[in-house]
């Protein structure tokens, strides 16, 4: 036929190949974009889990306290208490910090996640420090974790205190805390300033929780100094003492365990 | 051509109207006006006038709905919609990577890929001083916590001071550290936690951060991350003040549920580097 | 002499495919084709036609692309496949099996009595 040497417009692809090719770059660019976004983790829960893989523990803790609907710098932030049987225990924050604040993480190269080990009479006393602030407390607060197995208590009150260097050579002062909070078999504490955030360099707080919080991250603080002792005492829902002990504030597990 | 006969292009959207998706439409009008074009030259071949020719085309054309109700049957619109559906989803991707980017100032989270460390020295040897080097490829393998932990490079140094007689023996080591997943990240655990024991019983702990490690060149054992892949990331560390009589390094990881050992020998040909 | 609708009604698909087993052809072609090849007694509509066309098209029993054609403009070419003329064999084989059977029963092709 005639035909032979007519011009032929080919046919675009099919509709079919078409809606496949879209989708695949979709999920290239999906994959790209968090990428970018630093593959934040979708919940405090599941950023916690990533914590636990990065710090090579080897075991998923039990979340036995989570604080929630606060804000540190605007984002929104969680503190978790996980238990790990009865070795260890730990607190452990975290916001939504990332690009266009999309998922839970710590961010950039991750910090270090501390562990504190459980004593003989299955007290552990674990702290954290500056962020995230706790509800009620919009000046500079530590978090201190007391993990116990003591049953009926309904509040307990945590003491230590803190001497000499690097505080200063006539240093000394008796710190006692109400819990703030509780959890199962969890107390939380916050160690906080009176003074305001201007002024709270000048304060006389000011050495006593940066201090405290350099003897509690084994790495950044050069002279440890001996442990700081650190007495809880139980109260039922009466008010009675049922129970307490003492054992070391917030001594983080490097190795062992 | 076609504006030459508007009433056929009309007669044609009508018809397509009954289409669903709207993306079907234009072929079908284009097929069905052309049609009609065919049609009425025929009817002018035939002698009619051209307002009777093109009034006979669309009578033989028939009924528009009717066309237009069976054309629809057959052009479901389900494909349609799915390729528009495709079509805003990769968009809407490319959108995000565009705001991700921004909010993040369009430096990829990590810098990519590794560097060769220290594999220009060489054994020397001067007046003052000589320095033995030697490379092993030590085969120990570890896994734990999903990680698992391999030695790509190890350099061994045994440093000779001529002038006052001291002499340094110390390990370099890239350790590697490989996760199926890259949402994984570094793992920081290794570089906090690992230390070294020899088969004389010496420890060497860990003191990474800890300000002493600068006054005390004691045995110790550092390190720092250098560089990452998808799914790979390398930590440069060492072990300095290894006792000059060891025969193997053994680094150490024990912490909660997860612990490994890679072993590095330092016999080479029966011989004590 | 006018076909009554409803016998044309089935075998519409039967006729354009065997059409198109001559060669590729557009729409109106067919249509010329049909009306030269039966006397003008099958007046294909275009209602009926483009619908079946589109609708074979899905199935895969025949393949379009748009060419150009010998009057210098671009038409929408149909031609069959091999699904095509499967369909193409089942159909006419229905149709002889079926005009057997009505012709037994109807008896002789001339009714007696003329």
């Amino acid at each position: 036929m005639k035909k032979l040497f007519s011009r032929i417009k080919a046919n675009p692809p099919k509709r079919g190949w078409r809606i496949a090719a879209a989708l695949l770059l979709t999920a290239v660019l999906l994959f790209f974009t968090c990428t970018m976004a630093g593959w934040p983790a979708l919940s405090p829960e599941h950023a916690l889990r990533r914590a636990e893989r990065r710090a090579l523990i080897g075991m998923e803790g039990d979340v036995v306290f989570e604080t929630g609907g606060m804000r540190y710098n605007m984002n929104a932030t969680c503190t978790l208490a996980v238990r790990y049987g009865n070795r260890a225990a730990a607190l452990f924050g975290v916001s939504q910090d990332g690009p266009l604040k999309l998922g839970w993480d710590r961010n950039s190269t991750g910090s270090a996640y501390y562990v504190f080990p459980q004593d003989q009479r299955g007290i552990t006393v674990a702290a954290f420090t500056g962020y995230p602030r706790y509800m009620g407390f919009p000046e500079e607060a530590m978090f201190i974790g007391l993990f116990h197995d003591m049953e009926g208590a309904d509040s307990a009150e945590l003491s230590f205190t803190l001497t000499g260097e690097p505080f200063g050579t006539d240093f000394l002062c008796d710190y006692t805390l109400s819990s703030v909070d509780a959890g199962d078999g969890f107390f939380l504490f916050a160690f906080s300033s009176a003074a305001t955030d201007e002024d709270f360099v000048e304060s006389p707080d000011y050495h006593p929780i940066r201090d405290l919080a350099g003897r509690i991250d084994p790495w950044t603080y050069s002279q440890r100094g001996d442990d700081i002792a650190a007495r809880v005492r139980f109260f039922d829902a009466a008010g009675n003492e049922i129970g307490g002990g003492e054992t070391v504030f917030a001594r983080a597990l490097l190795q062992g365990g | 051509m076609l504006q030459q006969h508007p009433s056929f292009r009309r007669w044609a959207e009508q018809a397509a109207a009954h289409i669903r998706f709207p993306g079907d439409r234009p072929a079908v009008i284009r097929e069905l006006t052309e049609h009609m074009e065919d049609r009425c030259d025929a009817f002018l071949a035939e002698g009619l006038s051209k307002a009777e020719a093109e009034k006979a085309a669309l009578a033989a054309m028939g009924d528009a709905d009717e066309t237009g109700k069976a054309l629809a049957l057959i052009h479901r619109p389900f494909l349609g919609y799915l390729y528009k559906a495709a079509k805003i989803a990769l968009l809407a991707s490319a959108a995000m990577l565009l705001l991700v980017s921004c909010a993040r100032g369009f430096d990829m989270p990590y810098s990519y890929g590794f560097s060769e460390p220290y594999s220009d020295l060489a054994t020397e040897s001067t007046a003052t001083h000589v320095r033995e080097i030697t490379y092993l490829s030590p085969t120990a393998k570890a896994e734990c916590g999903g990680y698992t932990f391999t030695l790509p490079s190890v350099m061994h140094r045994r440093f000779y001071d001529l002038v006052d007689g001291t002499s340094h023996r110390s390990l370099y080591f890239v350790l590697e550290a490989f996760h199926p997943s890259p949402a994984a990240f570094w793992p920081e655990g290794v570089r906090e936690c690992i230390y070294a024991v020899d088969d004389l019983g010496n420890l060497y702990p860990n003191r990474c951060f800890s300000e002493r490690y600068a006054e005390d060149e004691g045995r110790e054992v550092c390190g720092n991350g250098t560089g990452r892949t998808l799914l790979r990331y390398r930590y440069e560390m060492w072990v300095s003040c290894v006792d000059p009589d060891a025969q193997w390094v053994e680094l150490r990881y024990e912490r909660l549920n997860c612990s490994f050992s890679l072993r590095i020998p330092l016999v080479k040909d029966g011989e004590l580097l | 002499m006018q076909i009554d609708k409803s016998l044309m009604a089935g075998s519409t698909t039967l006729l354009i495919l065997s059409l198109l087993r001559e060669g590729e052809k557009y729409g109106y072609e067919m249509i010329a084709e049909l009306a030269r090849r039966s006397d003008d007694t099958f007046q294909l509509k275009e209602g009926t036609l483009y619908p079946i066309l589109h609708g074979l098209e899905k199935e895969g029993a025949v393949k379009s692309c748009r060419r150009e054609a010998e009057n210098g403009r671009e038409r929408k070419y149909y031609r069959i496949t091999a699904a095509g003329l499967s369909l193409l064999e089942e159909k006419t084989q229905q149709w002889a099996l079926f005009t057997e059977k009505v012709n037994a029963v109807i008896g002789a092709a001339v009714p007696a009595g003329v």
